[in-house]
Formats: C-alpha cells, sequence, structure tokens
C-alpha cells in the first residue's frame, strides 16, 4: 500500500478510514475502542495515538441520529 | 430492543436499520440519513437565544459586527454582511439555504464564508446544539492534570495566573460602594479632586523642594512598590466597574508579569459589546481611578511640606503621573491609544499601521504610486509610535534607575543575605526578559532551521511531487498531459510569506501564479477611490489564483493577503507562459481559463474560489439569445438559474413588463429552492448572454463548496484585556 499523500510504500493504516501513511505523513489522534458505563459514568478505553492520516475528518463532536430507531 | 446506551446497544440499533428494508422510497436509508446528517449544507443551524448581535458603523466605513456568547464570554468580530446572516439561523434552514438567502438578498453567492461561520459558531457554543470535543476530552482524561499543577503551569507558559471569579468581586464592590462614584455629582466632585491635584502636583515640582532621592532606604521602595500595586489593582477595577455599571460581565481578571514588572490584569473583552462612547468611558476609568487616588497624596504634600511623609509621598507621586502619561499616551497599545482608535473609529489602527509601513509602503514609494489621505495617516502613526515606544523603553529604564537604583546599592552592600534577596528580586523582575531573550534565540534557531530546510528542500523532490498532485488536482490543471505538469512541477519554487505581506497587490503587474501549498489567504478588493477594502474570496490549501492575470495580461485587479504564514508554490510568468504555448495543443484547456474568467466577472459568483468556478463550469453552460427569445416562461417548471453577462431582458407578468434587468443581475433561483411554477416570464430584449445552471448543477457546486474540508477562519476576536 502506498502513501496516500506521497505515494511512498506505506507504513500504516489511518485507524479511521484505512489510507494508507508513510512515516513522513502519519499523524496521531486519540481512538476510543471500547465505551461503557460504571455508575452511570460513560467510561472509554482509549488509544492515545492511533494513526491518523490527516485527510480524512473524524468528526469531534457525536452525531444525533434519531432516525435510527425508526422501524426497530 | 436493547439499551442504547450501552456500545453493544448502539451497534444492534444500526445492524437491525441497515438490515431493515428501506421504506419510504429514496433517501430514508441508513446511509442516505447519515450522509445528510454529516453534510454540512444540510445542518439546520438554531442561534441560541441569549446571543447578543451588535453592529457598529464606523466613519470610514470599516463597519463590523460583533457576536456575544454571554454564558461563556466568547466573542466573535464578524463583516455586518455576515451578522445579516444570524437571524435566519432560527433551525428552520439549512445553511444551504442561507447560502441561496443570501444569493437572493445581496447578489452575493459566498458559499464558504456562510459555511465558516456556521462552524465557527458552533465550535463558540452559539448554536442550540453544543458541541462536545470528544477528542479533547479523552485527551484530558488521558492526561489528568491537578488544579494546582494546572494553574502552575499556567503561570510558567504564559506569566499570569487568572482568576475566573472576578465579576462576583466586582459586583459586590459595585452594588455597595463604586456605584456612587457614576453619580453625576460624585463624579464631578471626582473630577475636580483629579484636576486640582494634578495642579498641586505641578505646584510642587516647580517649587523644586523636592527630588526622587535615588537614595531611599530599601523599606521605603518596598513599601512604595506595594502601594504602586494596590493603585494597579483600583486602576483595573475602574476598568471592570464600568463594565459592571453597563451590564457587561468581567471574564476573569488576574495577576500578571508585564515586561518584567508584577501587575494585575482585567480580562475586559465584553467591553467590545459596548457602545463607543460607553467604551471610551471604559478605557478612560483606570487611568482616572489612578488620577483621583494620586491626586490625593499630591494636594498632602502641597498642604503639608514639612510632613515626613511628603518626600516619600512625592515620589509615589512622580511615579503615578508617569505611569497615567505612559497610560494615555495613545502611542503605546495602552488606554490612550483604544480611546483614540474609538475616538477616529479605527479599532486595528496599530497594526494597520505598522503592516502599512513594514510591507505597502515602500513598495507604493518605489513604484511612485499615489498615496492616500489615511495612508499617510497610517504611516505618519506608525512611524511616531515605533520611535516614541523605543523613547520610551530608554526613559523608562533611566527613570526606574532613579527610582530604584537606591534599593538595588542598598541590598548590594548589604551582605550575603541582601545579596541574595536582590537575586531572587533579579530573577524575578528579569525572569521574563531572560525568557524572551530565550524566545528570540529560539527564533533565531527556528529561522536558520527554516533555512537549512529551505535549502534540504530545494535539493529533495518531495515537495515538488506535492506541487504536481495539487497542480495536477486543480480543476484549472485537470487536462495537463503528464510530462507538462512534470515539467511545470519541476520550475514550480516553494515561497513562505508571513501574515499580512502581500503576496501581490491590486495594480500589480501579474509576475507570477500560485498554488496554496499551507495557510489561508484572503483575496482583497480595494476601492482606489476610497480605499475601503472588501474580502471577495478566501483561498485554503490546492487552491489556485493569480492565473488570470498572466492570462490576460491585465494588472492585479484585488490583493492577496496571508491571514497566517503561507506555503505557496509559485509559477514564474514564463514558465507559465511556456506551459501555455504548449498546452495550444490541448484543446480545452485554454477556452476553460478564460470561461473562468467570465463567470468570475459575474458578482454572484466573484467571490467564487478556484475550487467553485470549474464545478459551475462544470454543471452550466453559457447560452447566446437573439432578441425575443424567451428564457422562461410564466407557468412553467422551474428548472435553471441564470445570470447575465451582457445584454437585456425584461421581466413580464401576466402580459405586463415588470422590470427589465442587465449585465451581472440573475434570475430563477426560487426553482432551485422551491418546486413551484415560474412566476414571470423573461425575454431577451437585445442579443444577450446568459449562464445557465440546472438544479442539479446547483446543488452539487454549493455541495461541493461545503465538503471541502476545512476553511479558513473567517472571525477575529479583537482587544480582550486590559492592562
Amino acid at each position: 500500500m502506498d502513501c496516500w499523500h506521497c505515494r511512498k510504500t506505506a507504513v500504516g493504516a489511518c485507524r479511521f478510514c484505512g489510507r494508507g501513511i508513510c512515516a513522513d505523513h502519519v499523524e496521531t489522534l486519540p481512538y476510543i475502542l471500547e465505551l461503557f458505563r460504571t455508575n452511570d459514568v460513560p467510561q472509554a478505553l482509549v488509544v492515545e495515538d492511533a494513526l491518523y492520516c490527516g485527510a480524512c475528518t473524524p468528526r469531534p463532536d457525536p452525531l444525533s441520529l434519531p432516525e435510527l430507531d425508526e422501524g426497530v | 430492543m436493547s439499551d442504547p446506551r450501552t456500545a453493544d446497544g448502539l451497534y444492534a440499533v444500526v445492524g437491525a436499520r441497515l438490515d431493515a428494508e428501506p421504506h419510504g422510497g429514496q433517501g430514508s436509508g441508513a446511509w442516505d440519513v447519515l450522509a445528510a446528517r454529516v453534510d454540512p449544507a444540510e445542518y439546520r443551524p438554531r442561534l441560541r437565544e441569549d446571543i447578543e448581535v451588535k453592529t457598529f458603523r464606523l466613519r470610514w466605513g470599516n463597519d463590523y459586527s460583533m457576536i456575544a456568547n454571554p454564558t461563556d464570554l466568547v466573542h466573535y468580530q464578524v463583516r455586518p454582511e455576515d451578522a445579516e446572516l444570524l437571524p435566519l439561523m432560527d433551525g428552520t434552514r439549512t445553511v444551504k439555504d442561507i447560502v441561496v438567502g443570501r444569493l437572493q438578498e445581496s447578489g452575493d453567492l459566498s458559499v464558504d464564508g456562510v459555511a465558516d461561520l456556521v462552524r465557527q459558531l458552533r465550535v463558540g457554543n452559539f448554536l442550540t446544539d453544543p458541541f462536545v470535543d470528544v477528542t479533547g476530552i479523552v485527551r484530558r482524561a488521558a492526561n489528568p492534570v491537578s488544579r494546582t499543577r494546572a494553574k502552575a503551569r499556567e503561570f510558567v507558559t504564559t506569566l499570569s495566573v487568572d482568576w475566573s471569579g472576578a465579576h462576583r468581586l466586582v459586583e459586590f464592590l459595585y452594588r455597595h460602594v463604586l456605584r456612587f462614584f457614576f453619580l453625576p455629582a460624585v463624579l464631578a466632585v471626582s473630577v475636580v479632586v483629579a484636576v486640582l491635584g494634578l495642579v498641586a502636583f505641578v505646584a510642587v515640582y516647580r517649587s523644586g523642594r523636592f527630588d526622587l532621592g535615588g537614595g531611599s532606604a530599601a523599606a521605603q521602595t518596598l513599601i512604595l512598590l506595594g502601594m504602586d500595586y494596590v493603585l494597579t489593582f483600583l486602576h483595573e477595577l475602574g476598568h471592570a466597574v464600568v463594565l459592571v455599571h453597563h451590564g457587561r460581565k468581567v471574564k476573569s481578571a488576574g495577576f500578571m508579569i508585564y515586561f518584567g514588572s508584577p501587575a494585575f490584569y482585567v480580562e475586559a473583552s465584553d467591553s467590545l459589546m459596548l457602545e463607543r462612547g460607553q467604551r471610551i468611558a471604559e478605557s478612560f476609568a483606570g487611568p482616572f481611578a489612578e488620577l483621583v487616588v494620586s491626586a490625593f497624596a499630591s494636594i498632602f504634600i502641597w498642604a503639608f511640606p514639612d510632613s515626613p511623609l511628603a518626600p516619600f509621598l512625592f515620589t509615589w507621586a512622580v511615579i503615578n503621573y508617569f505611569v497615567i502619561f505612559l497610560n494615555l499616551v495613545p502611542l503605546l497599545e495602552l488606554d490612550g491609544y483604544f480611546i483614540l482608535a474609538d475616538l477616529i473609529q479605527v479599532p486595528d489602527l496599530r497594526p494597520r499601521s505598522l503592516q502599512f509601513i513594514r510591507y505597502d509602503l515602500w513598495r507604493k514609494l518605489r513604484g511612485r504610486e499615489r498615496i492616500t489621505k489615511q495612508e499617510v495617516g497610517l504611516a505618519l502613526y506608525g512611524f511616531v509610535g515605533v520611535a516614541f515606544t523605543i523613547f520610551c523603553l530608554y526613559t523608562s529604564v533611566f527613570f526606574w534607575e532613579t527610582i530604584f537604583g537606591g534599593l538595588i546599592r542598598e541590598l548590594w552592600n548589604g551582605g550575603v543575605v541582601g545579596r541574595a534577596f536582590l537575586l531572587a528580586l533579579g530573577l524575578f523582575v528579569a525572569g521574563p526578559l531572560l525568557r524572551g531573550g530565550i524566545a528570540l534565540v529560539r527564533s533565531v534557531v527556528r529561522k536558520v532551521r527554516g533555512v537549512i530546510d529551505s535549502v534540504r528542500f530545494r535539493l529533495q523532490t518531495r515537495w515538488r511531487i506535492e506541487a504536481a498532485e495539487l497542480i495536477d488536482g486543480s480543476q484549472l490543471f485537470d487536462d495537463v498531459p503528464e510530462d507538462v505538469l512534470s515539467d511545470l512541477a519541476g520550475r514550480v519554487a516553494l515561497k513562505r510569506y508571513p501574515a499580512g505581506k502581500p503576496v501581490f497587490r491590486q495594480g500589480d503587474r501579474p509576475e507570477a501564479f500560485y498554488v496554496v501549498r499551507r495557510g489561508t489567504l484572503q483575496v482583497v478588493e480595494e476601492d482606489p477611490d476610497t480605499g475601503k477594502e472588501r474580502v471577495i474570496a478566501t483561498l485554503a490549501r490546492g487552491d489556485t489564483f493569480g492565473e488570470l492575470g498572466l492570462i490576460d495580461g491585465a494588472p492585479r485587479s484585488a490583493t492577496v493577503r496571508p491571514v497566517d504564514e503561507a506555503h505557496l508554490f509559485e509559477v514564474d510568468e514564463s514558465t507559465f507562459d511556456r506551459l501555455l504555448s504548449e498546452m495550444v495543443n490541448v484543446p480545452e484547456f485554454e477556452p476553460t481559463l478564460q470561461q473562468a474568467a467570465e463567470l468570475r466577472s459575474l458578482p454572484p459568483f466573484a467571490s467564487m474560489g478556484s475550487t467553485e468556478v470549474p464545478l459551475l463550469l462544470e454543471h452550466g453552460e453559457w447560452l447566446n439569445v437573439a432578441p425575443g427569445d424567451v428564457l422562461v416562461e410564466q407557468g412553467d417548471a422551474g428548472d435553471a438559474f441564470y445570470v447575465i453577462g451582457s445584454g437585456r431582458v425584461e421581466v413580464i407578468q401576466d402580459e405586463e413588463v415588470i422590470r427589465t434587468q442587465g449585465p451581472g443581475s440573475y434570475f430563477g433561483e426560487i426553482a432551485l429552492l422551491m418546486d413551484v411554477p415560474r412566476t414571470a416570464t423573461v425575454a431577451a430584449t437585445t442579443p444577450t448572454r446568459v449562464f445557465r445552471i440546472d438544479r442539479e448543477g446547483f446543488e452539487q457546486v454549493l455541495a461541493g463548496v461545503f465538503r471541502r474540508g476545512v476553511l479558513a477562519p473567517a472571525v477575529t476576536v479583537g482587544r480582550t484585556s486590559q492592562h
């Protein structure tokens, strides 16, 4: 796989979108591995420095999708 | 159904929804819902009810609007035309609707500006949807820092400690005591006292009875320092209490090391919402509080010159009047400057003047261009300001040495303890200077590194590949054969421009074509008669500019200026010409550029960037219409939007001509918003050239712009604190 930015051989893949990234273009972002609740407080298992390509745009804020409840 | 609050529950819901048969036809599937939800163009912003908006009309036409979030005390400065969009953000309209609404109101199709404004409002919590920064929350949770440690870290990095509870204290003081100072009678007495104090001080000074006495005892000097801090506190309280009097809030207050001296400050960004007169009063209140307090000392010295306290109070009064003078001189960025800026209605006087003498003046002088009256004023202010700053630094050193020289000498001669104390005091006061020195060294190292990097960069091919990719990705160059593209990329230069330094100015001879590699730039059109500037486009990574001037050879029609440091790929004129001459063999390339230029000459598309124009060309077409030809028939289904390039049309409603329209005007936009039949017939009365864009194309252009990625910040917050 090649780097999305420079076409050099990729050393990893973006955790969020799967694009290839070389060592020069690699960035990191926290990634939530698992969400759960303890005593009604949200808790998260997190990878602090998951690979990020810098090209995709993981939204920093949650998205409301009430439509998903319909018909289920 | 499982509990949707758990991860399993959520995935179960999504899975079940995805497995379920779509119902309701097109656009109701889970992916369609998701696509619509992440599309910024489909977002329905709703402004919070408590958001305040104020527009300030200034004498020079440099009007601006302020938007305040009173809960978080966040303030944005925006253009008045952007502020006019805010009432439309009521939760019923999509961002796309608002863009088209603006088009109908002003004829400006400034899509990226609207999208950016909405984005900034969202992040600043101006909208009813609370913005939750999950990434930030996770980062903070992963690296927890105690409150004390956070404060200590804040002090080390910013040399200030912030206290967010200051408003309650100021409000308490205002309610119980300070509000009486706003009674006309009390205010008048205060003014009389301040004037009498000044007169008494001049009389005492002219008597020659006292001098500054560099040999003050150490203890006395320390008391003097303590009293000086009390006075600074009262100065800040003066600012804060005017804010509270006018119903505004003090965001925070605190303690900081300012130019080597410990000082108090008030975060008064809420004053940006005050009216001009109130802002001037707020700026003056600090020095006025000092004037009144100093007046009591001066009157005391004048009345009791033989008192043992008199020499000490004289020194204190001298320090106070010197500080008041510095505060009120409008050449330093202190209270006097803000008063002047508000009086002459040029809120960005200092940065504008410095920017003008740094970049624009020399070019204008070299080019023997006409310098307007306003520019003469800016240059004068800039030069005198710089000279006065240097003068102040010199006199300050002399002044403080006279006042505190005695203390330093006494401590130095006071044995080990005295010298240790002096060293500690020196570190405390000189610490910031040391930090400044370190920062300067770092900056020099960074610059040297930058030069080395630049040399190294030239030796590498990486950025040339990047340039080739960007040029290849540009709609203007999508037809360029690979060998030509490779040739072009091999000849580009990488240029860095600091914020504010123009890449080129309106009226300049075109010499190059540019591709934005990094940073944000504004395309600014300047009215040659009034000097009034208008931002017509914002450019970001991947955008191209400057090609039109090279094609038609005309002087630059606008100034391009970086908002932050910009890295640009520059293609010089000869390389561009060589590329173009080679491109003659490639059909459609040249016409595309010409069409882009023609399209940009239409007011609704004037502010469109180089990404949007090709999209419009792809989804629209130029039509030549003969006199009498009907473009739109009343009662027909609406399906397109038209902009007139040349010629005239008449709008006929129920067989009656209701108006005629000429070049630059447009019609048919309603059809893009609502499924209603045409409300009038439009027919050409002269040979007419119109640009027609259909509904699908229009939607795609808007969506394309919205999805372009990170947009440039179009908002800034001005003055935020008082010192």
